[in-house]
């Protein structure tokens, strides 16, 4: 029995010897926090995740019709002002809410819904996160693991990735200051071992956040000289930042900080009371327009020392190739003007659904979903030799056809057609052509014109179905949309060729800094020859004359924002133009238009058409509330209770 | 040393037997001798009991056995401390069965047991006896309102997979589980494989004073079951055959061809068809009606083509129980088959029925190996053969249900079966003609126990342990074919020629597949301590627990702890125990896995104070009281929720929460048993759960500049309380007797803390709400006219026209939408008021047994897929049937009368949302158990060396009260709940 007695004891022995291995899991296999920089080749892939959908962009990463595009399935943020409109088949598109007024900060943005507002609250912060992640752990990465083909130290490379991580915040922070105004400042990644007690972080006011980005550009602009390359040429690298642009991006924060939105005592709602230095200065500070065009001076200067130029080759320019190339084109493939831009799409199919008209069957009216009110082409000017000048679309206009000789090849009848067609859009600033598809227009090569008219008969009007194969067949009749203009900008020269084509998302390009220097200068102190300089200079590389000189501050005002218009066109910028110089209120809540175009038939019919006319339509009309000269915080964001306050109205 | 104690072991064993044998003879004229056994009423021996005649006194050996000379005829008495003496006719052979007096009986606890005077926490047992009326195929069909506080929920009727779930007073968290803990002769493990011929007793634990040495298992309330053993002094053999027939308690029904052509035409008018539209005509309609032409006009009732309305069952038990003051034994082995109500499945050298073949033993063995060493062998298992179609059950029913009557004959040509090409599934091909396959089972069980007393050294004191090894494996192999249907071409007769669609295979094995297995360990170690010191009694336990559970190549789910409990009694009427584990659970971050679950609990057993022997109407009363805290450490998400993962890409993965821990449960127990006249017991008891850390998202906690998906965080509570009554009434005569007990269970929750998404309006908010709450909306009847549905609000589910349901807009926003969902109607799976009601009487042998189970205040939504049967509701929409549930659709003819909305075919969905339209009562009671039987006199058995023989007619389900009618209450879809009618003979040797 002793020994019995024994035995128990031993295994009373054994078994709580083992009492700490045997509840711990085993040794992790999968990646971890330690795995991720255990290598160069692991930490960069965090990196170019970190480049993953950083804000919003025209054309991002995720999937049409899910989640999308911010406008929660396809439409850029153009289509929130009269630059742009979605296709009205989809009712259900985040946009269509804008147009309704129905933006409710519960529908905005959120984990939780597959509706994105015009932000993505919650991304931002993903990203924040993941680049404090890299800056508190990239130096554990063993040197030996770096590449040392390019004679870059491995500490360089650190420091470079450090760098963009740093630029990266600012970056995000920047795209919240314009939305929000002042937000939480966040100088870490979380533990998850931090208590929820830690996690009170205040919305810091709007100069705290100005500051903080400020912080971070002087940062990188001061300690990071020589390692953090002025500019990338190489193909792999494309996509990273480089040290122009933070000089880019100063001078446009500085810009916004001057503008009106925020460079004030009296916000444009007082509801918040003494909280209002949460969405601006809540003093102003003539100054800051000073510091705006010092900025974009600095950033001028910095790019043009480093080989980067305004894309001008002097016989491209009245066929508008230079705006072109300068919007679609590679740094290594000529593009001297881009300073950062992502392409971001696998492939170019999205960018088709999403920008251009429909090439595959979908319908009579296409996928396009991002299409050109008129209200966008009646701005574009003749192109002359005096400025300021525009046709007027508001009249019928007709347009007769010569006859067509019998026996004209299907091709051949169709282009004599489309030459009529294209008629009303002859003669306007070269960069209409470029950015902007219309009837008539033969898209690339010698592929058929597009047709986006109606046939009707005379005194018999619109019929059934007669005419789907007259005209030849030839036109792409399936390509039409309901406002009857679409955006070509970002592939032009590339229509059709859907997948070989993988459209840039350019964040900012050289140009921009001339413009902003010419507004903040006008601001600043009037209308001056830099001022007139700056915007010729951007007018002339696109063959359009010189601004009327003699104008005074407000008119000078109106042309450098209507030159961000057109030359921006598309290109993200109106919605927060209009807000920032609080101009939204007059300029969102228009009547817009749309064209109605028909070919005219005798009857009996014969192939071939015998005028066009073109008819200046109401298509609808739009809403402003003062509110949303801020975004809101989602109100689910507001409702964890740690002391978000909200956005003035929401 | 082994082959001798093997010889002892086995001589010992044959002289219980011989002796039991001869105990029945020696019959004298005048004086005879009365040899008997006394035994308490689970079959016991009691020891030391004193039988008394006018003449002689004789006092039992510690087997219970006696031997008095009496006259015969004379009356003895029969009379043991805590037993209520007893007074019987002398017989040459006599078996005197004592009851225990109140608060005397045995409650098995988690470790040994207590009487129930001693029992200081909420713990209610049914015994052996109370489960034998019972034919089921899965132990838990034996509990339907047997236990208060113990909700059983009825599964479907499947033969071997028709285990039914558990809930101790209700739901309790919103997350994790709430799954009671299901122990075995004291460790986790699979229940529903026993039979229950060879459970002793079912205990359920439910207060956090019995469950603390469970610590973190415990929260949910503990099942404990507790298999046979051997008796010393009394061998039995016992023999059962049992034979019978299931039928579905209700099956739904659906129209014949002619009546689903004219709904169908109904409802294309209703879409706006015109009448030459319309997809029956007026000749296809008389066709129909007349059914002059089986191959051009069908009707086929698939479902009485496939299902037959009888499934025969059938059940052989043998038990072997002995043993002498050496070694004791319980043995048993059982077969059973069951076989499915699938129809004309013969298929030559093969079947396609389901069919349940099954085999269970057990090996109980007790042996003591000195003085002071026992050990305890247990070894048990089943095994089972499951043969079905290759289909599941569920879809075979969902294809019968959905496949209308005229879609085809079932055969065109002699071994052709009819279909078309949107309609391949033929439902008797689709039964019958796809093969079958074979699953296998296998379950084994296992304990060794060793208890060394260690009295020599300290009186009182043990030590012990305890190992348990089970095992799992099932496996299924699969015989599969392809079938082919035909067309009558162009539906013009005579046939000249078929079409046929899809092909005549040939016979494919795969498998194994679907392999599972499983292993659990358990390993105890435990001294413990029982003492009496004048009027103190007191006992101590403590004890270490691991277990482990192994499945696949997962890290096993580990368990470890020590637990300990002191109970101190005074002078039998003060009681108090302390208990309190703590405990460990693999799925937390290391440093924060072990928890401290304490209890106390105690109990004043007023009956025995002195001021209280007057009142003899009362002749037990104890007022009992327990609070504590117990875990869940099944607290849902993800397990190993702590841990923080990236991608391969670098991505961070759901934020790990290195804080999550166990749901905790503080609990508080009122509780007063009473026993009056002492022959009627009342207990009631009230409980009260406070339920803290239920899991809750985390991302709509924490900050989103957090910057990462959060999971989870411990933050939701839920309070639950209720109360539980049960009385019993018994009275045996001499010839006659008769019993009553009911029990009622009355549970409610409410989630008190829970944090969500911003709801646009407050009726949305579950916190506030029931566990489970039902969301809908609130039917106001059927629109009548267009005008009425120009006005209303406009409703966001498809085509809404006259006859479709109206709802309330509750926000007034003149938009019906999803936020107009708010809480509608109760719970189906826990009702209000669980209530069991079980009575018996007995007159001369004969006996009738029955056992209701009612539920009141339960709600199902018709057509809910959880719930409801939605099949047989929702015709025509999606190409369904119509159930003869369909009576009087709204049209504008029947509009005043209509009990349905109008019908549709192209879009009903606005009908079909989940709304108080679909609601109905769900209050049931049911005849879960009624046997009727007869008990052979002694006298005649005794000359077939019988103890005992009785014959029985037993129905299981045999009817149910309720409002749903047309399908079962309680499982509307899949294979039918069923009812059985059983025949049975029972005899001991």
């Amino acid at each position: 029995m002793k020994k019995l007695f024994f035995i128990i004891l031993l295994a009373v022995a054994l078994f709580s010897n083992s009492c700490n291995d045997f509840m711990e899991f085993p040794p992790a296999v999968s990646f971890n926090i330690d795995s991720v920089f255990s290598k160069y080749t692991n930490a960069m892939r965090m990196v170019n995740d970190m480049y993953n959908y950083p804000i919003p962009l025209n054309f991002d990463t995720r999937t049409f019709g899910s989640n999308g595009t911010r406008m929660g399935g396809g439409s850029f943020a153009s289509a929130l002002t009269d630059e742009g409109q979605p296709f009205d088949v989809q009712q259900g598109y985040q946009v269509q809410r804008y147009y309704n007024g129905n933006v409710e900060p519960s529908t905005c943005a959120s984990w939780y819904s597959s509706y994105k507002g015009e932000d993505d609250y919650e991304q931002k912060w993903i990203t924040i996160r993941k680049a404090y992640v890299i800056i508190d752990n990239i130096d554990k990465v063993p040197d030996g693991t770096f590449p040392t083909n390019q004679g870059i130290s491995a500490a360089n490379q650190k420091l470079r990735i450090k760098a963009e991580a740093k630029l990266m915040i600012a970056l995000v922070y920047f795209e919240m200051l314009k939305r929000y105004g002042g937000v939480p400042i966040i100088t870490k990644a979380y533990a998850v071992t931090d208590s929820k007690e830690t996690m009170q972080a205040k919305r810091a006011t709007f100069k705290e956040t100005y500051d903080f980005i400020n912080g971070l550009l002087n940062d990188v602009m001061t300690n990071y000289v020589d390692i953090l390359p002025a500019r990338t040429t190489v193909a792999t690298e494309f996509g990273r930042f480089p040290m122009a642009f933070a000089y880019a991006l100063k001078a446009r924060m500085e810009l916004y900080a001057a503008s009106p939105l925020f460079n004030t005592d009296h916000p444009y709602s007082s509801a918040l009371g003494e909280n209002s230095n949460l969405i601006c200065f809540m003093n102003y500070d003539k100054e800051r327009w000073k510091k705006a065009a010092d900025a974009a001076t600095a950033a001028i200067d910095y790019c043009l020392a480093n080989g980067y130029a305004v894309v001008d080759d002097a016989t491209q320019r009245d066929n508008a190739n230079n705006y072109t190339v300068a919007n679609i084109n590679y740094p290594y493939k000529g593009n001297t003007e881009v300073i950062w831009g992502v392409a971001q799409l696998a492939s170019g199919n999205w960018a088709f659904y999403n920008q251009i008209r429909s090439l595959s069957t979908y319908g009579t009216y296409g996928y396009a979903t991002n299409l050109v009110p008129l209200n966008q082409v009646e701005r574009y000017e003749l192109k002359s030799n005096v400025s300021g000048q525009y046709k007027s679309w508001d009249n019928i206009q007709s347009y007769n056809i010569n006859a067509i000789p019998n026996g004209t090849s299907a091709i051949d009848g169709g282009k004599l057609v489309a030459a009529v067609a294209r008629k009303p859009y002859e003669g306007l600033d070269p960069r209409f052509y470029a950015s902007i598809a219309y009837n008539g227009l033969i898209d690339y090569g010698t592929e058929p014109y597009i047709d986006m008219a109606d046939a009707w008969i005379d005194g018999k009007g619109k019929p059934d179905s007669v005419f789907t194969n007259l005209c030849g067949g030839q036109g792409t009749r399936k390509s039409r949309v309901s406002v009857l203009h679409y955006v070509r900008k970002f592939n032009r020269g590339w229509e059709l060729r859907e997948n070989s084509m993988v459209p840039l998302n350019i964040y900012m390009r050289m140009a921009e800094l001339y413009l902003i220097r010419a507004e903040a200068l006008n601001e600043y102190a009037g209308p001056s020859a830099q001022v007139e300089a700056d915007l010729n200079f951007i007018r002339t590389r696109s063959g359009m004359p010189n601004v009327q000189t003699g104008t005074n501050q407000e008119q000078m005002r109106e042309i450098i924002a209507h030159e961000r218009n057109i030359e921006f066109y598309y290109e993200d910028q109106r919605w927060f133009d209009l807000r920032r110089t609080l101009q939204s209120e007059k300029k969102i809540p228009v009547n817009i238009y749309k064209i109605a175009i028909k070919k005219w038939y005798r009857e009996p019919t014969n192939n071939w058409p015998y005028k066009i006319t073109y008819e200046k339509q109401l298509y609808s009309t739009r809403v402003w509330y003062n509110k949303w000269y801020m975004n809101p915080f989602p109100s689910q964001e507001v409702d964890k209770g740690y002391g978000l306050i909200q956005n003035p109205g929401w | 040393m082994i082959e001798f104690n093997k010889m002892v072991l086995l001589k010992k064993i044959g002289f219980g037997l011989f002796f039991s044998i001869c105990i029945t003879g020696n019959i004298l004229a005048q004086t005879i001798t009365v040899k008997g056994v006394v035994e308490n009423e689970s079959g016991m021996v009691i020891g030391n009991a004193i039988v008394k005649s006018a003449t002689s006194t004789d006092t039992c050996d510690i087997r219970g056995r006696f031997k008095i000379n009496v006259e015969r005829g004379a009356i003895l008495t029969v009379s043991k401390e805590s037993y209520m003496s007893r007074q019987v006719i002398a017989q040459s052979a006599l078996t005197v069965v004592l009851r225990e007096n109140s608060g005397e009986e045995k409650v098995d606890l988690l470790f040994g047991s207590q009487t129930s005077k001693e029992l200081t926490t909420s713990v209610s047992t049914l015994s052996s006896k109370s489960l034998k009326n019972n034919t089921v195929l899965a132990f838990g069909n034996a509990l339907y309102g047997r236990i208060p506080g113990l909700n059983v929920k009825q599964a479907d009727g499947e033969p071997g997979d028709d285990y039914p779930s558990l809930l101790i007073r209700g739901k309790h968290t919103f997350t994790g589980s709430n799954s009671p803990l299901v122990l075995v002769d004291g460790f986790e493990r699979e229940y529903n494989t026993l039979s229950t011929e060879e459970v002793e007793s079912v205990s359920v634990l439910k207060d956090a004073g019995a469950t603390a040495l469970y610590g973190m298992d415990a929260a949910n309330g503990i099942l404990l079951l507790t298999t046979k053993r051997g008796i010393a002094g009394k061998s039995t053999i016992g023999f059962k055959v049992e034979t019978g027939v299931k039928s579905p308690t209700r099956i739904p029904e659906f129209y014949g061809s002619y009546d689903y052509a004219r709904f169908y035409n109904m409802a294309q008018l209703n879409d706006g068809k015109t009448e030459s539209q319309l997809l029956y005509n007026a000749t296809k309609l008389e066709g129909y009606r007349l059914n002059s032409d089986p191959m051009l006009y069908p009707n086929v009732n698939w479902i009485s083509e496939s299902i037959r309305q009888y499934a025969p069952s059938k059940k052989y038990f043998l038990d072997f129980r002995g043993g002498n003051d050496v070694a004791r034994y319980y043995v048993n082995v059982g077969l059973e088959n069951a076989e499915g109500i699938f129809k004309n499945t013969d298929r030559g050298s093969y079947n396609t029925n389901r069919n349940l073949d099954r085999m269970n033993f057990r090996s109980n063995i007790d042996v003591k190996v000195t003085k002071d060493l026992s050990i305890r062998l247990d070894l048990a298992g089943r095994l089972e053969d499951v043969n079905e179609p290759t289909s599941s059950s569920s879809a075979i029913f969902n294809n019968l249900y959905n496949f209308h009557p005229n879609v085809a004959p079932i055969f065109v040509a002699p071994g052709v079966y009819g279909g078309s090409n949107s309609y391949r599934n033929n439902p008797v091909a689709y039964l019958n003609e796809q093969g079958y396959k074979k699953t296998h089972r296998r379950y084994f069980q296992s304990n060794i126990v060793a208890n060394y007393d260690l009295s020599k050294f300290v009186k009182g004191l043990e030590i012990g342990m305890r190992a348990t090894f089970d095992n799992y494996y099932s496996v299924t192999d699969g015989y599969s074919k392809t079938f082919a249907v035909a067309e009558i071409r162009d539906k013009v007769y005579p046939i000249n020629s078929l079409t046929f669609y899809g092909v005549n295979g040939n016979m494919t094995a795969s498998g194994p597949t679907n392999e599972s297995e499983y292993r659990r360990n358990n390993l105890e170690f435990y001294t413990s301590y029982q003492r009496k010191f004048g009027k103190h009694s007191v006992s101590a336990l403590a004890m270490y627990r691991q277990s482990e559970y192994i499945t696949g190549p997962e890290f096993p789910v580990r368990r470890m702890g020590v637990s300990g409990k002191i109970s101190y009694g005074y002078n039998s009427k003060y009681f108090v125990d302390v208990a309190a584990n703590y405990g460990a659970s693999e799925n937390f971050i290391k440093g924060s896995r072990f928890g401290l679950f304490p209890a106390v609990s105690g109990a004043w057993v007023v009956s025995s104070e002195s001021f209280m022997q007057d009142i003899t109407p009362i002749s037990y009363l104890k007022l009992r009281a327990s609070t504590g805290l117990v875990g869940n450490q099944n607290i849902g998400g993800t397990r190993f929720g702590y841990r923080n993962l990236y991608t391969s890409g670098g991505v961070e993965q759901t934020a790990g929460n290195p804080y999550l821990t166990w749901e905790k449960a503080y609990k508080t127990d009122l509780g007063i048993d009473i026993t009056l006249f002492k022959n009627t017991r009342i207990m009631v008891t009230y409980f009260n759960e406070f339920r803290d850390d239920i899991l809750n998202s985390g991302d709509v906690l924490i900050p989103s500049y957090f910057g990462n998906a959060f999971g989870y965080t411990n933050y939701g509570q839920v309070r639950s309380n209720g109360f539980e009554t049960a009385i019993e009434h018994n009275q045996q005569f001499k010839n006659w007797g008769y019993y009553v007990g009911a029990n009622v269970t009355y549970v409610k929750n409410k989630i008190t803390r829970m944090r969500e998404l911003t709801r646009v309006d407050t009726y949305m908010y579950r916190q506030g709400q029931p566990i489970g709450q039902r969301y809908g909306l609130i039917a106001t009847g059927l629109f009548q006219t267009q005008d009425e549905i120009d006005n209303a609000p406009t409703q966001s589910w498809g085509k809404v026209i006259p006859g479709s349901v109206r709802y309330k807009d509750l926000n007034n926003d003149r938009v019906v939408n999803s936020n107009d969902f708010m809480p509608i109607g109760k719970d189906a799976t826990v009702p209000d008021y669980d209530l069991g009601l079980n009575v018996g009487f007995n007159a001369y042998g004969f006996y009738v047994d029955a056992n209701f189970q009612a539920a009141i205040g339960r709600e199902v939504n018709l057509r809910s897929d959880t719930e409801g049967a939605q099949y047989c509701v929702a015709p025509l929409y999606g190409d369904k049937n119509v159930s003869t549930f369909v009576k009087n659709p709204w049209t504008p003819e029947t509009a005043a009368t209509a009990d349905y909305p109008s019908l549709s075919i192209e879009n009903a969905a606005n009908n079909f949302q989940t709304s108080t339209y679909w609601l109905r009562n769900g209050d049931f009671l049911r005849l879960r158990t009624l046997e009727i039987g007869y008990n052979l006199p002694k006298t005649l058995i005794s000359k077939m060396l019988l103890t005992s023989a009785n014959i029985y007619v037993r129905g299981t389900n045999v009817f149910t009260l309720d409002h749903i009618k047309y399908f079962d209450p309680e499982v509307m879809e899949g294979y039918p709940v069923m009812k059985s009618y059983n025949v049975g003979i029972n005899l001991k040797f």
